[in-house]
C-alpha cells in the first residue's frame, strides 16, 4: 500500500498537546513490564521505603533501621529526580518526612505500629478494589464501602453466635476460613442486586451508588435481629493456623499482610493483562468498545460484582480484626476517603490505589493528633454547650476536606495517576 | 381514618422541609448542572445560626430565625464565589466538581464538630413545642397535632408559591430561567451568567436554610447529617423528575411520606432506611422521577 | 452473492420517518459510497448495520446470517467494524493499545484465562501486538505506537482509528465521514488508504462521505439517499445522473421554505 502522500511533518503538524501535567508518552509496556535496571533499582528502593517507614517510625528497632530508610527514600528520590518521576520523588520525600517525624516526634508503639500496617493492608485491598472499577472501568462508585459493610456483617454473622437469635433459629458459626470467601460472595450477590444502577450513566450513577451506600448502612442499623442493630455483634474471632492464633495486632499482621498481597496480586493481574485493556477502553468510550466487539453492560456487571467481593472479603479480614461488627454512621465519610485514596494515589494505575492507601493511613495519623488543637480551638471559641456524646475529631475531618478540594483544585490525577478525572 | 390523616399531616410536615431542600437543590441543579452537596451545609448553617442565637444569644426565636436564613443566604455566595468558580476556572468536569463539592463540605462538617465538640443532637431551643387537638366529631376523629407541623405547612406553601412566580414573572426569574434552559444563547443575548449563578445560589442556599430553621425550631440539630440531607434533597430531585420544579416539591413531600409510613409500620429505625431504599426504587425503573418532564428523552437516550 | 445485504429498512424517529425501504448491498473488495444531502439518513443507516439503532423493521444479513437488532458488540464479531464521525480514539492509552484493543477473539479478555492462564495469554498477547504494530506500520504511525493518543495530531488520531479498524479482521468497513476536518492535502493519502483497503486488504468497504470528489474517485459503486434510495450504480453513472443534483438541490429547496 502506498503511503507516500503521509509525509510525517504533514501528519504531525498542529499536534494538540494535551495538558502538562499529563505525560505525552509511557512506556510501551505489555502485558509483562520491560525489566531495565533503573526501574530494578527504583522497584527496590520503593519497595524499602514503604516496607520499612512502619518499622523505621516505631520502636521495634533501633535507629539503624531509620538510617537505612532515610538513605532507600533519598536513593528513591534521586532516581525520581533523575527519571524526572515527579509524583514518586514526592511521594518518596513524603514519606521519608513523615516517618522522621513519627521517629523523633511521635515515637508510637510497636503494637500500634502493628495496628497500622494492619489498617494499611484492608485500605490496600479496598483500594484496589475501588481502582479496578473507578480508575480502570471508569465506574464512579461510592458503593464499595457498603459492600465492605455488607462483607463485614456477613462474617460476623456468619462466625459468631449472635446476642438475640431470632426464636426457633439454630445459631450457627461457620469455620474461619470459607466464612472470608463467603463474605466476599455475599457482597457480591449484593452487588449483583443492585447492578440494574450499571445502566445509568454520569450524575445518576454517582447518586445511584451514594443512594445504595446509605440503603445498606441504614438496612444493617435498621435489621436489628440479623445485625444487632446500633449494639454490634461481638466477639467475632480471629483466624487461627495451626494452633497459632492471631490474636494481637502484631500477629494479626502477618495474616492480613498475605491477604493483601494476594488480593493485590489478583487485581493487578486482571487489570494488567488485556482485561484491564478492555476496562480501559470503557473507561475512555464505551461506544467505542461497544463498536470494537466489547459488551460493555456485561463487562461493566462483572466488574462491579468482583471488586464487590475484593471489597466484601475486605470487610470480613477488617472485622475479624477489630473483632466487633459495629455500624458506623461513618460509612458515608469513608467511602469518600476510599475514593480518596485512589484519587491520591492515582486512579488507573494498580500500585497507585496501595500508595494512595498508604499515604491514607500515614496523613491519618498525623491528623489524628490534631483533636488536642480541637481544645485549643475551645479555649478560646466556645459557642456550644457541652452535651455528652460521641466523641470526633472535627479537625481531622476538616483537614481531609481541604485535602481533598486541594487535590480536586490542583492535582486531578494524584500522586503517579495516568487518568486524569474530568 | 384516624391514623392515616395523622400519618398524612406528619408526612406534610417532614416531608415540607425536604420538599424546601429539593426546591434548593433543584434551583442549583437545573441551572449551574452541579451535583451541590454542599447543599446540606446551608441547612446546617441555619440550623446551628439559629440555635445559637435564640439560645446562647437570648434573641426572640423571629431575629433569631431571620438572622439564620440571611446567612445560610450569604453562604450560597460563599460557595460560588470561593469553590464552583475556582472549580470552574480551572476546568474541572463533572466528577471533579462534586468531589470539591463532597471535600468542602467535609471541611464544613468538620468545622460544626470541632465548634460542637460531639456529634451529639442540640435540642430545640426553648421548652416543648405547644400542640393542640384537632376533633371533627362527625368523623370521629381526635388527633394530635403540633402548631408547629401546621406553620410549617403553610409557611412551605406560601414559598413553593412565590418562588414559581418569582420565576415566571420577575426579571430574574426570566433570567434563571434563560441560563437554565440554553446556557450559550443566553449568554450570547447578554445575560450575566456569573451573576445569574450567585442568584441561584441565594436562592437556592436560603431554601435550604429556611428548611434548616423549621427543622431545629422542632427537632434540634445534629452536626454531621450534611451528605444525607444533601442526598435527601437530591433525592427529592431525583423522585420528583429532574428538571421540574413542582418535581422536586413532589419528590420531597414523598420522601417524606415513606418515611412517616415505614416508622409508623416498621418502627422509627426504619425511617431513613425507607426514604433511600424509595429514591432507589426511583432510580431503578423510573429514572425520569415520577414528574420528569423536560430531560425525560434526554434521560432516556442516556440509559 | 454480496456479504452484507440491507434490504427494506425502515426508520423512523417519533413519527418523522427518516429511512424508508432503503436496501443496498455491499461486495468484498469494493467500496460503496452512500451519499446524501445532510439529514437523508446516511449515518442512521449506518448506525442500524452496526446496531447502534434498532430499525423499525427489514433486514440485514451480514455472510448469511441475519444480524437486524443485534447490538453493536454482537455486530462487530459478525464481522463489521466501523469508525465515528469525529475522531473517536482512546483517551489515556497509547496508540498500540489503541489499535491492539480491536483484535477479536483475544482470550486474555477472560478474567479466567488473565488469571490462571498467563503464559497462554502472553504468548497471544505478543502475536497481536505484532500485529497491530504491522498496521500501525503500514499506516506509517509506528512513531506513535508509545504516545498516548490525545497527544496526536488529528489527522493522526484519524490514521490511529482506521488502523484499529484494520486490526479488527472485520469484513466490513463503515466509514462515517472520514474526510471530516482534515487537512486537505491529507485526502489524497486517505483516499488510497480506503482505497487500498478494500483492494489489497480485499474488504467491503462502505464510505459515507460530504466529497463527492472523493466519493467519485473511490468508490466503485455509489448509492444516493434521500430517505430512500434515490439513484445507484457506477460512479460514472451516478455523476451525470439529474437525480444526483436534483436530490441535493431539492433538499436545499426544502430547507429554504
Amino acid at each position: 500500500m502506498s503511503t507516500d502522500a503521509q509525509e510525517p511533518q504533514a501528519l504531525s503538524d498542529g499536534a494538540e498537546l494535551d495538558d502538562d501535567q499529563v505525560e505525552v508518552t509511557e512506556p510501551l509496556e505489555g502485558w509483562r513490564a520491560v525489566v531495565t535496571p533503573g526501574r530494578v533499582l527504583i522497584g527496590f528502593g520503593a519497595f524499602l521505603l514503604i516496607a520499612l517507614a512502619p518499622f523505621a517510625t516505631g520502636h521495634f528497632t533501633g535507629v539503624h533501621v531509620t538510617t537505612l530508610h532515610a538513605i532507600a527514600s533519598v536513593a528513591v528520590l534521586a532516581i525520581a529526580a533523575v527519571q524526572r518521576r515527579y509524583g514518586l520523588g514526592g511521594f518518596a520525600l513524603f514519606i521519608l518526612v513523615l516517618s522522621l517525624l513519627w521517629r523523633f516526634e511521635l515515637g508510637l508503639s510497636d503494637e500500634y505500629m502493628a495496628h497500622l500496617i494492619v489498617v494499611a493492608s484492608v485500605f490496600s485491598i479496598l483500594a484496589s478494589s475501588l481502582n479496578m472499577s473507578v480508575g480502570y472501568t471508569g465506574l464512579m462508585s461510592l458503593s464499595h464501602a457498603g459492600f465492605m459493610g455488607v462483607g463485614a456483617y456477613a462474617f460476623a454473622i456468619l462466625t459468631t453466635e449472635t446476642l438475640n437469635p431470632p426464636p426457633g433459629a439454630e445459631v450457627f458459626s461457620l469455620p474461619y476460613w470459607p466464612s472470608i470467601v463467603v463474605a466476599g460472595l455475599v457482597a457480591s450477590v449484593v452487588a449483583f442486586i443492585v447492578s440494574p444502577i450499571l445502566r445509568l450513566r454520569g450524575h445518576f450513577f454517582v447518586l445511584a451508588t451514594v443512594t445504595v451506600m446509605l440503603s445498606l448502612s441504614q438496612v444493617i442499623l435498621a435489621w436489628r435481629w440479623m445485625t444487632n442493630g446500633s449494639l454490634a455483634i461481638r466477639e467475632v474471632p480471629r483466624p487461627v493456623i495451626f494452633g497459632y492464633s492471631f490474636d494481637t495486632a502484631e500477629k494479626f499482621m502477618l495474616f492480613s499482610i498475605p491477604v493483601a498481597i494476594i488480593c493485590i496480586f489478583i487485581i493487578r493481574q486482571l487489570v494488567e493483562s488485556p482485561y484491564g485493556r478492555v476496562l480501559t477502553t470503557i473507561r475512555a468510550n464505551p461506544p467505542v468498545a461497544e463498536s470494537i466487539g466489547k459488551n460493555v453492560g456485561f463487562v461493566r456487571l462483572r466488574v462491579y460484582v468482583i471488586t464487590a467481593f475484593f471489597a466484601g472479603v475486605a470487610g470480613a479480614v477488617y472485622v475479624s480484626y477489630v473483632s466487633v461488627a459495629a455500624h458506623s454512621q461513618y460509612l458515608v465519610e469513608f467511602s469518600t476517603f476510599l475514593l480518596i485514596m485512589v484519587v491520591l494515589g492515582g486512579s488507573g494505575r494498580w500500585l497507585g490505589a496501595v500508595l494512595g492507601a498508604l499515604a491514607y493511613v500515614t496523613i491519618s495519623e498525623v491528623v489524628r493528633y490534631v483533636p488536642e488543637l480541637t481544645e485549643w480551638v475551645h479555649s478560646y471559641i466556645s459557642l456550644f454547650p457541652v452535651i455528652p456524646g460521641e466523641k470526633t475529631g472535627g479537625i481531622t475531618t476538616m483537614t481531609w476536606g481541604a485535602l481533598l478540594f486541594f487535590l480536586m483544585l490542583f492535582r486531578p490525577q494524584g500522586i503517579i495517576g495516568r487518568y486524569r478525572l474530568e | 381514618m384516624e391514623t392515616f390523616i395523622q400519618i398524612g399531616i406528619n408526612a406534610l410536615s417532614l416531608g415540607a422541609i425536604y420538599a424546601l431542600l429539593s426546591l434548593g437543590f433543584a434551583v442549583i441543579y437545573n441551572t449551574v448542572r452541579i451535583f451541590h452537596v454542599l447543599h446540606g451545609a446551608a441547612f446546617l448553617i441555619a440550623g446551628y445560626a439559629t440555635w445559637w442565637l435564640a439560645q446562647e444569644q437570648g434573641l426572640p426565636i423571629y431575629l433569631a430565625a431571620s438572622i439564620a436564613v440571611i446567612l445560610a443566604g450569604a453562604s450560597g455566595i460563599f460557595m460560588e464565589l470561593a469553590i464552583y468558580r475556582r472549580l470552574r476556572s480551572r476546568g474541572a468536569g463533572f466528577l471533579v466538581s462534586f468531589l470539591g463539592s463532597l471535600a468542602a463540605l467535609f471541611f464544613f462538617e468538620g468545622f460544626l464538630l470541632t465548634l460542637a465538640r460531639t456529634t451529639a443532637r442540640l435540642p430545640r431551643p426553648g421548652g416543648p413545642l405547644p400542640t393542640f387537638n384537632l376533633q371533627i366529631e362527625a368523623l370521629d376523629i381526635d388527633l394530635f397535632v403540633k402548631w408547629h407541623s401546621v406553620n410549617t405547612i403553610i409557611l412551605v406553601a406560601i414559598l413553593v408559591v412565590a418562588v414559581t412566580l418569582f420565576f415566571r414573572y420577575t426579571k430574574w426569574g426570566r433570567m434563571i430561567r434563560a441560563i437554565a434552559s440554553n446556557p450559550d444563547l443566553a449568554v450570547a443575548v447578554g445575560i450575566n451568567a456569573s451573576q445569574v449563578y450567585l442568584m441561584v445560589f441565594v436562592l437556592g442556599s436560603t431554601l435550604a436554610g429556611i428548611g434548616g430553621v423549621m427543622q431545629t425550631y422542632e427537632g434540634g440539630v445534629i452536626p454531621n447529617v450534611g451528605i444525607r440531607l444533601a442526598i435527601t434533597a437530591a433525592g427529592g430531585v431525583i423522585i420528583g423528575g429532574i428538571g421540574s420544579m413542582p418535581g422536586a416539591v413532589v419528590g420531597g413531600l414523598a420522601l417524606g411520606l415513606a418515611q412517616t409510613i415505614a416508622s409508623y409500620y416498621f418502627g422509627g429505625n426504619w425511617a431513613i432506611p425507607a426514604g433511600f431504599i424509595l429514591l432507589l426504587l426511583v432510580i431503578l425503573f423510573r429514572p425520569y422521577g415520577l414528574l420528569g418532564t423536560r430531560e425525560h428523552r434526554e434521560l432516556r437516550r442516556l440509559l | 452473492m454480496a456479504i452484507l445485504e440491507v434490504r427494506n429498512v425502515y426508520k423512523s424517529f417519533g413519527g418523522n420517518l427518516v429511512l424508508e425501504d432503503v436496501s443496498m448491498d455491499a461486495e468484498l473488495g469494493q467500496v460503496t459510497s452512500l451519499i446524501g444531502p445532510n439529514g437523508a439518513g446516511k449515518s442512521t443507516l449506518l448506525n442500524i448495520v452496526s446496531g447502534f439503532l434498532k430499525a423499525d423493521s427489514g433486514s440485514v444479513v451480514m455472510d448469511g446470517r441475519e444480524i437486524i437488532g443485534a447490538p453493536p458488540f454482537k455486530c462487530f464479531k459478525a464481522g463489521i467494524a466501523r469508525t465515528f464521525q469525529d475522531s473517536q480514539v482512546l483517551f489515556y492509552m497509547n496508540g498500540l493499545d489503541n489499535v491492539v484493543v480491536s483484535s477479536p477473539g483475544q482470550r486474555g479478555e477472560l478474567e479466567y484465562n488473565a488469571l490462571l492462564r498467563p503464559g497462554m495469554v502472553a504468548a497471544e498477547e505478543s502475536e497481536r501486538r505484532a500485529e497491530a504494530m504491522g498496521h500501525l506500520t503500514e499506516l506509517n504511525i509506528q512513531s506513535k505506537a508509545a504516545s498516548l493518543s490525545q497527544a496526536l495530531s488529528y489527522g493522526q488520531q484519524k490514521l490511529l482509528e482506521f488502523a484499529r479498524m484494520l486490526n479488527s479482521r472485520a469484513q466490513v468497513f463503515l466509514l462515517d465521514e472520514p474526510m471530516a476536518g482534515i487537512h486537505p492535502d491529507l485526502i489524497a493519502g486517505l483516499s488510497e488508504m480506503i482505497r487500498s483497503a478494500a483492494v489489497d486488504h480485499g474488504k467491503a468497504v462502505i464510505l459515507v462521505e460530504h466529497n463527492l470528489k472523493v466519493v467519485m474517485d473511490v468508490s466503485d459503486y455509489v448509492v444516493v439517499v434521500r430517505g430512500e434510495v434515490v439513484v445507484e450504480g457506477p460512479p460514472s453513472e451516478v455523476e451525470n445522473d439529474e437525480r444526483l443534483t436534483s436530490a441535493f438541490l431539492g433538499f436545499v429547496s426544502n430547507a429554504a421554505t
